[in-house]
C-alpha cells in the first residue's frame, strides 16, 4: 500500500496540488485509524488527507479509481514519470493540468493537436506602441478604483486614533507621563489580474488588450498580466518598468501566443500557480478572450466558477460581442457565462475606458 | 486497534441527535480530525452549516465552544490577548511617585491580573477537557493573521512577552471555516485536514428540514427542498443556503401552510432571497414551478 500511496501523492503533485511528505504521512495515519475492509472509508480517509482544497478534491476523485486499479504511473523515484504529463518534482510538475484520470497522455497530446499548438519556440514578437487614448482609459479605471482605507491599523504619526498599547508601553519607562502614540488605517488598494487570449482567433484583438493592460500597469499599478494560447505566460515583468513613451517589445512568447485556445487549462494553471497570491475580495479579474475553447468546456466552467468565487469582480471582454447579432453559444463561453459579472466587448480604448463605470465589487 | 465503520456511523448518528445531518464524508473527516489531533478546515458556500458543525461537535463531545470570528483587520491583540489598559493606567496613576523601582512597577502592571484572555489564549490555556475552538470565516482575516495562526496551530502554544510561554495541556479541537472569499495559503492548508461542504442534494435537504422541524409536512418539505435546490442552480447574487431554507420552512409553518402556493411564497419570500435583484428576478410563480418539478427534469 505504501509505495502506491507515494504514487498517488506523486500524481496529485503532477496535477498541481500538494502531495508532499506531510500529506503522505497524514494518509498513512488516516489508514491506520480506519477500517481498511471498507473501500468507501479508505477513499474518504485518503481524500481527507490528500485534498486540501476543493480543486484538489476533484483531482483526487479522478485519480482514486486509477489508484485502486493499480493503474497510476509509478512514481518518478526510479525513472522520469510517464503517463501523467508533468509528473515529478519541481515547479514544472504543476503546469500540465489536463484531467489525467479520463484522458491520459495520448488524449492530452490529441487535445494539444486539436487545439493547434503551433506556437513556435522563441515565438512571434509584438510591438506595443504607447497610446494616449489607452493611458486615458487606464486613468479612468484608476479613478474608479481609488483606494479605500483598510480596517487594519498601523502606526501613523499623522493619524488621530490613540494607540493605547504603545502609549502605555512608552509611558511606563518614560519621565513624560503621557507620551502619546497614534495609529491609523493603512491603505487597502485593489488589484487587477488581466488574462489575455493570444490564440490565432484573437490575433486582431489581443494587441489592443495587451496595450490596455500595459497602460493599467503604468497608471493604476497593482496589475498582473498573463497571455495564453496553449500555455500560460506571465507578462508582467516584460511589460512593467518601461517608459510610457517608448514602445514595448515582447519576445519569446512561445506557446502563449499564436496557437490554439485552451482557456480552461490556462485559467486552472493560473489559479493553482498564483491564485492564492493574487485573488481576493478586492481583485478585478479581467479575461480577454473570444471564448472559442478547444479544450474541455467543463474544465473552463469549473475554472470560471472558481475565479468568480475568489475575486471581487469577474469581467470578460469578448471582441465578438461588438456584433449586435452575437450570442454566447460557443460551449466554452456558455460554460463560463454564469460566473461572469461584467460581459463586454472592450472593442476600443474608449469602450475600455467606459467600463470603469462598471468597476463595482460584486461580492 | 482499528475502529469499525460503526464508529464513524456513531459520530454521524450523534450529530443527527443534535440536529445536524452529516454525510459519510463529513463524519469521516471529523473522526479523523479527532483521532489524528489535527484541525479540520471546512470550506463551502455560505449557509451550508459549517459553523453549525462546530457547535454541534461541542455539544456531541460535551465540551465548551470557544469562537473566534475573523474579520478584515483582526489582529493578534483581538484574537490572543490584550492588557486591561484602563486598569493598568489607573494603577500607574494611583501609585504615583511610589518607592517601587521601574522593574517592579512593570512586573506589577503586566501580571496575569491585568491580562484579558481572547479566544485563542482562552482555548490554549483551558483546564480539563479540551474545548472546541471555532475559527470562523478565516478567509476574512488578513494574510498576516493567517501566518500568525500557523504558529498557534502548529504548537498550540503562545508567548506573552511579559509573562512567558503558555502551552496547551491538551490541544483544543479546532474547526476552521472558510467561505472562499480569499484563497487560503498552502502553509495553512498543510497543517489541517480538509472537507468541502457543498449544498445538500434535495433528498438530504429534505432530511435536514424534517430533522430540525419535525412538524413540517412531507409535501412542504419536499417542495421547499426542490425549489431551493433549483434556485441555487441559477445565477443569483445570494443563493439561498440551508439556513435560508430552514427560515423559509419555519415561516411557512408559522403561517400555517402545509404546501406551497403563490400567495404563501410571496408572503415569505424575504426569508428565502436576501438580495433586491434576486427578488426582482424571481417570481412566486417560477418558484412554485421549481418546487413542483420532478427531480432530474427541468422546470417548465
Amino acid at each position: 500500500m505504501r509505495p502506491a500511496l507515494l504514487d498517488l501523492a506523486s500524481a496529485m503533485r503532477a496535477q498541481g496540488h500538494p502531495g508532499g511528505i506531510g500529506e503522505t504521512i497524514d494518509a498513512v495515519r488516516a489508514l491506520c485509524a480506519l477500517d481498511l475492509t471498507d473501500p468507501e472509508d479508505v477513499r474518504l480517509g485518503l481524500r481527507t488527507a490528500f485534498a486540501r482544497s476543493h480543486e484538489a478534491g476533484e483531482a483526487f476523485d479522478r485519480l482514486f479509481p486509477l489508484f485502486l486499479g493499480g493503474r497510476l504511473p509509478r512514481l518518478a523515484r526510479a525513472q522520469p514519470a510517464s503517463g501523467i504529463p508533468g509528473a515529478g518534482e519541481g515547479e514544472d510538475a504543476g503546469r500540465t493540468l489536463v484531467a489525467v484520470g479520463e484522458k491520459g497522455e495520448d488524449s492530452f497530446e490529441a487535445l494539444r493537436e486539436a487545439a493547434g499548438t503551433t506556437g513556435t519556440e522563441g515565438g512571434p514578437d509584438l510591438l506595443l506602441d504607447p497610446s494616449r487614448p489607452m493611458l486615458q482609459a487606464a486613468a479612468l479605471w484608476r479613478r474608479a478604483l481609488g483606494t479605500r482605507p483598510s480596517r487594519h491599523l498601523h502606526a501613523d504619526r499623522a493619524a488621530s486614533r490613540l494607540d493605547v498599547r504603545r502609549t502605555l508601553r512608552v509611558s511606563v519607562g518614560s519621565a513624560e507621563m503621557w507620551d502619546l502614540r497614534w495609529q491609523g488605517p493603512r491603505p487597502d488598494p485593489s488589484n487587477i489580474v488581466f488574462v489575455i487570449d493570444g490564440s490565432r482567433s484573437m490575433a486582431r484583438d489581443a494587441e489592443r488588450y495587451l496595450a490596455f493592460s500595459r497602460s493599467l500597469l503604468d497608471v493604476v499599478g497593482h496589475t498582473e498580466v498573463y497571455l495564453f494560447s496553449t500555455e500560460l505566460v506571465r507578462l508582467t515583468p516584460s511589460l512593467g518598468g518601461r517608459r510610457r513613451d517608448r514602445p514595448t517589445e515582447l519576445t519569446g512568447l512561445g506557446h502563449g501566443f499564436g496557437g490554439g485556445t485552451l482557456i480552461g487549462e490556462a485559467l486552472t494553471s493560473l489559479l493553482i500557480r498564483d491564485g492564492g497570491r493574487l485573488l481576493g475580495r478586492r481583485t478585478i479579474f479581467v479575461m480577454a478572450s473570444d471564448g472559442l475553447e478547444a479544450g474541455d468546456p467543463d474544465l473552463l466552467g469549473r475554472a470560471a466558477r472558481a475565479v468568480g468565487e475568489r475575486s471581487g469582480l469577474f469581467m470578460w471582454l469578448n471582441p465578438l460581442k461588438v456584433d449586435p447579432g452575437y450570442a454566447p453559444l460557443a460551449r466554452g463561453m456558455a460554460a463560463a457565462l454564469p460566473h461572469i459579472d461584467v460581459f463586454a466587448a472592450g472593442e476600443s480604448a474608449a469602450a475600455l475606458g467606459a467600463l470603469s463605470s462598471r468597476l463595482r465589487f460584486a461580492r | 486497534m482499528r475502529p469499525t465503520t460503526d464508529e464513524i456511523g456513531a459520530i454521524a448518528a450523534s450529530l443527527r441527535d443534535h440536529g445536524y445531518v452529516a454525510d459519510r464524508a463529513l463524519a469521516t473527516a471529523l473522526f479523523l480530525s479527532l483521532e489524528m489531533g489535527k484541525p479540520l478546515l471546512l470550506e463551502g458556500p455560505a449557509g451550508v452549516g459549517k459553523t453549525e458543525m462546530a457547535k454541534v461537535l461541542a455539544a456531541h463531545l460535551g465540551v465548551k465552544l470557544i469562537r473566534l470570528q475573523c474579520y478584515e483587520g483582526l489582529d493578534q491583540a483581538q484574537a490572543l490577548y490584550e492588557w486591561d489598559y484602563a486598569r493598568q493606567l489607573l494603577r500607574i496613576r494611583l501609585e504615583g511617585e511610589s518607592a517601587k523601582d521601574l522593574d517592579e512597577r512593570e512586573r506589577d502592571i503586566f501580571s496575569d491580573a491585568y491580562l484579558l484572555r481572547r479566544p485563542l489564549l482562552e482555548a490554549i490555556s483551558a483546564k480539563g477537557e479540551p474545548p472546541v475552538l471555532l475559527i470562523d470565516e478565516v478567509d476574512r482575516a488578513d494574510e498576516a493573521f493567517e501566518a500568525f495562526l500557523l504558529e498557534v496551530l502548529s504548537d498550540f502554544q503562545v508567548t506573552v512577552p511579559e509573562i512567558g510561554t503558555i502551552t496547551a495541556e491538551r490541544p483544543p479541537r479546532v474547526i476552521l471555516t472558510s467561505n472562499r472569499t480569499r484563497e487560503l495559503g498552502d502553509a495553512l492548508r498543510r497543517r489541517v485536514l480538509y472537507q468541502w461542504i457543498p449544498y445538500p442534494t434535495p433528498d438530504r435537504e429534505e432530511e435536514i428540514l424534517h430533522s430540525r422541524l419535525p412538524g413540517l409536512s412531507r409535501r412542504l418539505g419536499r417542495e421547499i427542498a426542490m425549489a431551493v435546490g433549483a434556485l441555487r442552480e441559477r445565477a443569483l447574487a445570494k443563493p439561498p443556503g440551508v439556513a435560508e431554507s430552514l427560515d423559509w420552512a419555519r415561516a411557512l409553518l408559522l403561517i400555517g401552510r402545509g404546501f406551497l402556493d403563490e400567495d404563501s411564497i410571496r408572503d415569505t419570500l424575504s426569508c428565502l432571497l436576501k438580495d433586491r435583484d434576486d427578488v426582482i428576478a424571481t417570481s412566486a410563480e417560477e418558484i412554485l414551478s421549481l418546487a413542483q418539478s420532478v427531480p432530474g427534469q427541468a422546470a417548465p
